[in-house]
């Protein structure tokens, strides 16, 4: 044997090899919207220099706020019970796998997306009498991996993705109508969301609508050719559009020289090196309830050339304020009385840029604060991700003193009290069914708290079953302002989690379900206003958040409050009398949905 | 010991040292790879590929050894009687092809790598395998019948 014909014969079987080999190549699903580049390199492309960053980023929830539904396992314990079967305004919808792909079967959504604007038809009406198409069709996009998983099918026109009326609650592992997944009046009116117009602005990477619009025979008609370069909220929605970076410092003697170059980084973002309120900002292109500045070109190109970290968000952005005029009639989906509470601070969780810009800590120069202060997208739990070397208590203290007595913090040490977010951060935004703590970081109202109800002030939100006589006493206010009619005799919390508008009863009953609310608490006050909350109340979101806090109080171990305490409320506190507040509570409409 | 000993002692020879000149210089490669950070190498898609070429890489350097240690071997053994040609043989064409076919089908399997699967030629590794260990039971064999 000789060599030359040893690698004659090997050569023979690399090229048979070489024409059996096809690469098997996923070809899109009708709707899935075009994937791009451009001068983007791509989370992947990130992971040959920066694999511990990489990684991180891959194991938060920010990596999986996107994907495709064909990239998703479906049979692992954590997903969904499928076939999942219900119905909707009458009309039988599902969800099931089918060779591994998930497809839904029912109406034709984009067509009852536009029976729901036509007729104006409520959430609370059921049998709407038109006969729709029923349709088979793949399941495309998935957003959501932390709280809960939305579901994106094509709608009619090209690459337009219409929402599946229910959501699928994570957590407590339950399908639920997406309508009652979020705070809203029980005669709001219906609709059925395209991911191309809203969700494709936080959740995807340079996301591009590309609408066009038009009339052809006295007809409307709208298409979608969306683009965007990745899905869901990957390296470069921080750190900018890096392929020129990569390619630059893909030579070791350019990565050489950047080490000892002032800008290491060329051509691209690190937001450690920007000023608080860049940085900030960078999380405020998704964590900020804005309008665009330019609707037209929003429509079109989103905010893909208009923004990059690094530059002013308000350039692009309108960041709402409580008493904005400038707004077009539905630019912004929800009135604005829902969007923020009374004394102007931000009502809606996950929009904590618009709470953090207004905060003393972020408007004093250069020592202010920002959300790397306290956040750390890479050193960090995924859930809230906050910096790991940070605990709740240690916050503040990277400015501010310990406080060194009990007359600050009117806490004892080691109580649930004794931390500075307990009571400047209280968790007066709702979002997720959950309250979420406020980021304008204020000091809780010390006088007449009795007519401060919005925002729920932190002091009522833990002791939701005292008297302002209560409060004024450990607050040292001896100037007593007149409070509402009944306040003298009444549980201040109590009343407002009956009383209030849906927000304050929404986020009181999410307060009386925490085991610290309940050891400082009675029980007995607090599971009767929950049930008639999880019972009477016309909001369905408030009826569900009352019965979970209810089933956390049942199988709570907290130590009820001293005897004496309890028998005076109880003969306060008759069934009667917290129905009548109940009855008599802020009918105004409360609107807090994505 | 069979009449073909000396030309296999210098088919060996040239195949190992060959094969480890090629596979020493890929190591070279892969590493440029490395350096120039090229994205079929080094992105979080390739993790695939560049483990695959990594065994490509080893295993030609390795089995490149055992093919010089076999023609070191070969002038040291004596014909016997009980020294059957099919040993030789055996160890000859499995040592040979199975040394070549390892890090071929490592390499060829890189080539059509997706979702953390090898692409089709990775089939060539274990048909290589197997014949390396022919070939090794055929030298292993040859050896202990020496007396």
């Amino acid at each position: 044997m000789h060599i030359p014909s040893l690698l004659a014969g090997l050569s023979l079987l690399i090229v048979a090899i070489g024409a059996l080999h096809f690469p098997a190549k996923n070809s899109p699903l009708p709707g899935e919207p075009e994937q791009h580049l451009n001068e983007y390199l791509g989370s992947k492309g990130c992971y040959g220099c920066h694999p511990s960053e990489f990684s991180s980023w891959k194991s938060s929830y920010h990596s999986s706020m996107t994907r495709l539904a064909t990239e998703i396992d479906w049979q692992t314990e954590e997903s969904p019970p499928l076939p999942f079967e219900a119905n909707f305004h009458d009309y039988p919808v599902s969800i099931r796998l089918e060779e591994g792909k998930l497809r839904y079967r029912g109406p034709r959504l984009q067509t009852l997306g536009q029976l729901f604007i036509n007729h104006s038809i409520p959430l609370n009406q059921h049998a709407l009498n038109f006969d729709i198409a029923t349709v088979d069709q793949d399941v495309v996009l998935i957003t959501g991996s932390h709280h809960y998983l939305a579901f994106w099918i094509n709608g009619e026109s090209h690459e337009e993705l219409r929402l599946f009326p229910f959501v699928y609650l994570l957590k407590e592992k339950i399908w639920l109508k997406r309508a009652e997944a979020f705070l809203q009046p029980p005669d709001a009116l219906e609709t059925i969301p395209r991911w191309n117009a809203n969700c494709i602005q936080c959740h995807a990477l340079a996301g591009q609508p590309q609408q066009r619009e038009g009339y052809e025979n006295g007809l409307f008609w709208e298409s979608y050719d969306t683009e965007v370069a990745e899905f869901g909220i990957t390296c470069e929605a921080c750190h900018g559009p890096s392929k020129e970076h990569a390619s630059s410092m893909r030579s070791p003697f350019q990565r050489l020289a950047a080490r000892h170059q002032e800008a290491r980084h060329p051509g691209t973002v690190n937001p450690q090196e920007l000023s608080a309120a860049r940085s900030t900002a960078i999380c405020g292109q998704c964590h900020s309830y804005f309008s665009p500045r330019s609707p037209d070109e929003w429509w079109t190109s989103g905010h893909r050339f208009g923004f990059e970290p690094g530059d002013d968000l308000g350039a692009t952005r309108q960041i709402l304020k409580p008493h904005e005029t400038s707004l077009r009639e539905g630019e912004v989906q929800a009135p604005l009385e829902s969007l923020f509470w009374q004394d102007g601070s931000i009502r809606v969780g996950g929009r904590e840029y618009n709470g953090i810009i207004q905060s003393p800590c972020y408007s004093k120069g250069e020592n202010s604060i920002g959300c790397l202060s306290c956040h750390s997208m890479h050193h960090s739990d995924p859930n809230d991700q906050l910096k790991e070397d940070l605990s709740e208590k240690s916050m503040c203290q990277q400015c501010h003193q310990a406080p060194n007595s009990v007359a600050h913090q009117l806490h004892q040490q080691e109580s649930p009290g004794d931390n500075c977010l307990a009571c400047h951060m209280p968790k007066t935004t709702f979002a997720l069914s959950k309250g979420i703590r406020a980021h304008q970081i204020s000091s809780p109202v010390t006088e007449n708290i009795s007519n401060a109800s919005e925002p729920p002030q932190a002091c009522v939100l833990c002791h939701l079953d005292q008297e302002t006589s209560f409060f004024d006493e450990a607050l040292g206010n001896h100037n007593k302002q007149p409070g509402f009619e009944e306040s003298a005799s009444t549980p201040l919390g109590i009343y407002w989690a009956l009383s209030g508008n849906a927000a304050i009863r929404a986020l009181l009953a999410d307060a009386m379900g925490s085991p610290e609310v309940a050891s400082i608490n009675s029980t007995e006050a607090l599971k009767q206003t929950l049930d008639i909350l999880a019972t009477q109340d016309e909001y369905a979101a408030v009826q569900r958040i009352a019965a979970r806090s209810l089933k956390q109080l049942e199988n709570s171990s907290a130590t009820p409050t001293n005897k004496r305490h309890r028998k005076a409320l109880s003969s306060k506190l008759s069934k009667k009398r917290m129905e009548s507040w109940h009855q008599q509570r802020d009918r105004r409409p409360i609107t807090i949905s994505e | 010991m069979p009449s073909s000993s000396s030309s296999d002692e210098k088919f060996f020879l040239r195949l190992g040292w060959l094969a480890l000149l090629f596979f020493s210089a890929s190591g070279v490669l892969l590493e440029l790879f490395l350096a120039y950070k090229q994205p079929f190498y080094v992105d979080a898609s390739s993790s695939t590929r560049r483990e695959l070429l990594r065994l490509a890489h080893s295993h030609g350097g390795a089995l490149a050894l055992c093919c010089l240690a076999w023609a070191f071997t070969l002038p040291r053994l004596k014909a016997t009687p009980g020294n059957h040609p099919w040993t030789y043989r055996f160890a000859r064409y499995g040592l040979s092809w199975g040394s070549l076919l390892i890090p071929t089908g490592f390499a060829l399997g890189a080539w059509g790598a997706e979702n953390n699967d090898p692409g089709l030629g990775i089939l060539l590794t274990p048909a290589g395998a197997f014949l390396f260990l022919l070939g090794l039971a055929g030298a292993t064999t040859a050896v202990w019948k020496q007396k």
